[in-house]
């Protein structure tokens, strides 16, 4: 008897203890999405740690070059460096003028010449001790082992702390040299200076013999125009995404006009991007640049159809499917399908499906965009222009849909079959602003075209395009 | 499954093939204890489905040291757990019977099929259910299941006792005894 033999515990534990059932098949391939969507997100928290880690120690890197005024001036200044004796021999020729330049006070004993035949006159080897147009471009300093040569003093070098000031000295009546003061003083980033047109000059305005025992090496930087090689990018963009066209993926029951009477309508949403992106000047206007830039595509589907487990198109037991032009969508079944037109497992339509409530179904798919990029400056001034080109792989990082009705979330899911890796294309102008040497001020349009589908399924070709505002600060290095 | 370890292994590096085995191999006895922690098979299914998925992504974890079909059972249990702790099923005391020297004939016992008892012990509220499952056929102690379920011992005794009393009159009920020797009264 049950008191006095088994009590109740025993009956179960004996008989339930080691129950053993068949799951459904389906059950399997759940688990294996399961497992994808698990590795998807894991793979999305480590590029978000990543991007955070690149993102702060770019920030303690601006940071630092920001506040190290003295490597910043000393970046910015034409250096020439003369290893041990100041005395060089440089030879200047300069112009058609014969009329000699004296640009250093009297007792100085160094000489320019404007021609080689005045050299010649003013220093029989037929070479100076001066630097002269060497000096020419701004903020110039001297350094002789290791040291900072100061200006004016007797056989030194001469400096002029702005290329006015130079001018300035000038005798007006030198145009030649005047004007190639200033040029030089615009070119002002190459080393050493060649001229090698013209009619004016008779070879190149700096030529340098270091003796023997000396050489000079003249570092020039560049000026506010090619300031510096690498540069970063904060960039922020609303984004235009194209209307998606309702042809994509379809099959005979879930084509079927919905039951309240309205047709399946299915609109892009503007979304937003935003990232930051590395530039490298490789030459005079061309700069190639790559970078991370977060992206998405966002579309919502009204009006839409549903259906439930179906054998015929393999539909599970668990999940409710629609149709929509970036392929099928699959959701969690809805235990109070209202308002979704609901197509039982006998191709019926459901009693569920009388409801006339709109219904609304969002996706939203995001990638982590990896760009490389080209842009040409068309015009490098304090106002610039470029064309901008480049491809990029988007990395999926997000698929989510939401099913809803009257704003009340119904169901969630994902859009089914979607490729982790795809490819774009874009151009664009960029009209950029040079706001401080450093930091210049970008808006860019441009449009990008996915190259190939969104969707791994063969029936669906999803290749949206997005027009993109691209909103950006840059900061120039060194 | 010829080898469970080198198994083990692979499935911690993401081999689908020994996942697939492993999962052929667990399946219908994880099935067994999803069904006795949930209200229905839609519910066993999904506790199912969330279980394994730990299970894959722990499994690197697990460290040999112990019964891994148990170390498993316990996922399962706890995924359940989980799912019952996050739907807060308040659910209200239902009515309560009494017996009075209600005896069960072995014959009828050994007649009654583990599906019919499951679907009894599928028919308890909740709470009863979980306390029932942990401590006649898991072997929890009631200090355990208090950890486990946030509440306290007393409620861990009161629900076992309830659940007890439920399970004894539908056994009753489905299995023929006399209907005088049941009283039914409200709690």
């Amino acid at each position: 008897m049950l008191s006095e033999n088994k009590n109740i515990d025993q009956i179960f534990s004996e008989k339930l203890g080691d129950y053993q059932k068949t799951p459904p098949v389906f059950l399997w391939t759940n688990i294996q999405q399961g497992l994808n969507t698990h590795r998807k997100a894991r793979r999305f928290a480590l590029l978000k740690t990543a991007g955070i880690a690149a993102a702060v120690l770019l920030a303690f890197l601006a940071g630092w070059r920001l506040t190290n005024p003295d490597r910043n001036d000393l970046a910015s200044q034409n250096t020439i460096a003369v290893q041990q004796d100041v005395n060089q021999k440089i030879e200047t020729s300069v112009g058609k003028n014969n009329n000699p330049v004296n640009l250093l006070p009297a007792d100085s004993g160094l000489v320019a010449s404007n021609t080689s035949e005045s050299a010649t006159k003013a220093n029989p080897s037929g070479t100076s001790k001066l630097s002269s147009l060497a000096t020419f471009g701004a903020n110039t300093t001297f350094i002789r082992n290791g040291e900072l040569i100061s200006a004016q003093k007797p056989n030194e070098l001469v400096l002029f702390s702005t290329e006015k000031d130079f001018l300035d000295q000038l005798d007006p009546n030198f145009k030649v040299v005047r004007k190639l003061a200033e040029w030089i003083a615009t070119v002002g980033h190459d080393s050493v200076i060649a001229v090698k047109d013209s009619k004016q000059l008779n070879t190149n305005p700096l030529k340098y013999k270091p003796s023997e025992a000396s050489a000079a090496i003249a570092v020039n930087n560049p000026v506010r125009k090619n300031a510096g090689r690498w540069s970063l990018k904060a960039e922020f963009a609303p984004v235009f995404n194209s209307q998606p066209q309702n042809s994509a993926q379809r099959n005979n029951l879930l084509s079927y006009s919905s039951q309240i009477g309205k047709p399946k309508e299915t609109t892009a949403e503007n979304t937003f991007s935003g990232g930051m992106v590395a530039g490298y000047k490789v030459g005079k206007r061309l700069i190639i640049k790559s970078g991370v830039v977060y992206n998405n595509i966002r579309q919502t589907t009204r009006n839409i159809d549903f259906m439930e487990v179906n054998p015929l198109y393999n539909v599970p037991g668990n999940t409710s499917i629609a149709s929509t032009p970036a392929g099928q969508v699959s959701l969690n079944k809805m235990a109070n399908t209202r308002s979704a037109t609901v197509l039982n497992s006998n191709y019926q339509f459901s009693d569920a499906a009388k409801y006339s409530a709109e219904n609304e179904l969002k996706q939203d798919i995001e990638f982590i965009e990896i760009p490389v990029q080209a842009t040409y400056k068309l015009i490098d001034r304090q106002f610039n222009v470029g064309l901008t080109g480049g491809i990029s792989t988007n990395i999926l990082i997000g698929n989510r849909a939401i099913f809803s009705e009257n704003g009340e979330n119904i169901s969630n899911g994902e859009t089914a079959n979607m490729r982790n890796f795809v490819y774009s294309g874009a151009v664009g102008l960029e009209l950029g602003y040079e706001i401080t040497n450093r930091i210049t001020l970008t808006v860019e349009p441009r449009i990008k075209q996915y190259i190939s589908s969104l969707s791994a399924n063969e029936s669906v070709s999803y290749k949206p395009s997005q027009v993109e505002i691209v909103t950006g600060l840059t900061y120039c290095f060194n | 499954m010829t080898n469970l370890e080198e198994t083990i292994k692979k499935c911690a590096s993401g081999d689908r093939k020994a996942q697939t085995a492993l999962y052929n191999h667990y399946a219908s006895k994880m099935y067994g204890v999803c069904l006795r922690y949930s209200k229905d098979t839609n519910e066993a299914e999904d506790n199912l489905q969330d279980g394994f998925i730990r299970v894959f992504t722990k499994i690197g974890q697990f460290g040999f040291k112990g019964s891994f079909e148990g170390w498993m059972r316990r996922i399962m249990v706890n995924t359940s757990l989980e799912k019952f702790r996050k739907n807060n099923h308040l659910y209200p005391v239902e009515d309560m019977v009494v017996f009075e020297g209600v005896q069960i004939p072995e014959e009828t016992i050994s007649a009654i099929s583990a599906d019919d008892l499951m679907k009894i012990i599928q028919g308890l509220p909740p709470r009863y259910r979980m306390v029932f499952n942990l401590y006649a056929i898991e072997g929890y102690s009631h200090q355990e299941i208090a950890k486990l379920m946030k509440i306290t011992e007393g409620t861990s005794k009161s629900n076992l006792s309830r659940a007890r009393v439920i399970l004894q009159k539908k056994v009753i009920e489905d299995f023929g005894l006399e209907k005088n020797t049941v009283t039914t009264t409200l709690c």
